[in-house]
């Protein structure tokens, strides 16, 4: 194992700016705003680089739980976050080992999702990366709102032999 | 962890970690629904029904 010290945070900053930068716009509108959460992120990630543990979690999802927590402790603070961008699984600490994800899993959802039928697949990036109201959804599968929480069901039991 | 929050947590490193394999299908189904606008899509849709850009936005504030 390689042990990641403070000497390392300019060439972490280099390589993930534009991940955190990304993410963070994504969420935030406000442009000053977001550049101030980035800067904070980095403060973050440079204060605690000594913790990290390479056994536990890889650098990437770290720094990606870091960026996350940070970003809805913003929101909530601000009361400007959307309720349906709040997952119940929120950690409010920055533990990985709770609620790990990894590129891995990004690899094996594509995998999956390539399986699906196009309506299948649609559904799940409309709904779930999208964030698109259901009813939208039905309309744009041109489904009724009961078929879609048909397909819905059925493609969320194919998917769960994945994500268990 | 309930498949459906798991998804949404997968989703949501996806927006950090931009892989390939999985942007080109969004990217696929993206463009199928292109008129499919987020909420947070709409409020950069102007009086003429023409989307600006955050920058564009940002800068109108400054004028």
């Amino acid at each position: 194992m390689t042990a990641i010290s403070k000497n390392d945070c300019e060439s972490i900053f280099k390589e993930y700016r534009n991940k955190i930068a990304g993410y963070v716009s994504s969420k935030i509108n406000n442009r000053a705003e977001a550049e101030d959460v980035v800067s904070d992120i980095f403060l973050k990630i440079c204060k605690n680089i000594e913790k990290f543990d390479s056994a536990k979690a890889s650098l990437s999802t770290w720094i990606y739980t870091i960026t996350r927590n940070t970003v809805y402790d913003r929101l909530k603070a601000a009361r400007t976050f959307r309720i349906a961008e709040l997952s119940d699984n929120m950690p409010s600490q920055e533990n990985v080992e709770d609620n790990l994800v990894s590129e891995d899993m990004l690899d094996k959802l594509a995998c999956m999702l390539e399986k699906l039928s196009q309506n299948e697949r649609d559904l799940i990036i409309l709904i779930y990366y999208k964030k698109l109201d259901r009813k939208r959804v039905a309309d744009f599968l041109g489904v009724t709102y009961g078929q879609l929480r048909y397909l819905h069901d059925k493609t969320i039991q194919k998917l769960e032999k994945l994500l268990k | 962890m309930k498949t459906e929050a798991k998804l949404s947590s997968i989703f949501d490193f996806q927006r950090f970690a931009h892989n390939k394999k999985l942007q080109s299908l969004i990217d696929d189904t993206e463009s199928r629904y292109a008129c499919s606008l987020t909420d947070d899509d709409l409020e950069w849709v102007n009086a003429a029904g023409e989307i600006e850009s955050k920058d564009t936005k940002d800068n109108d504030g400054d004028k």
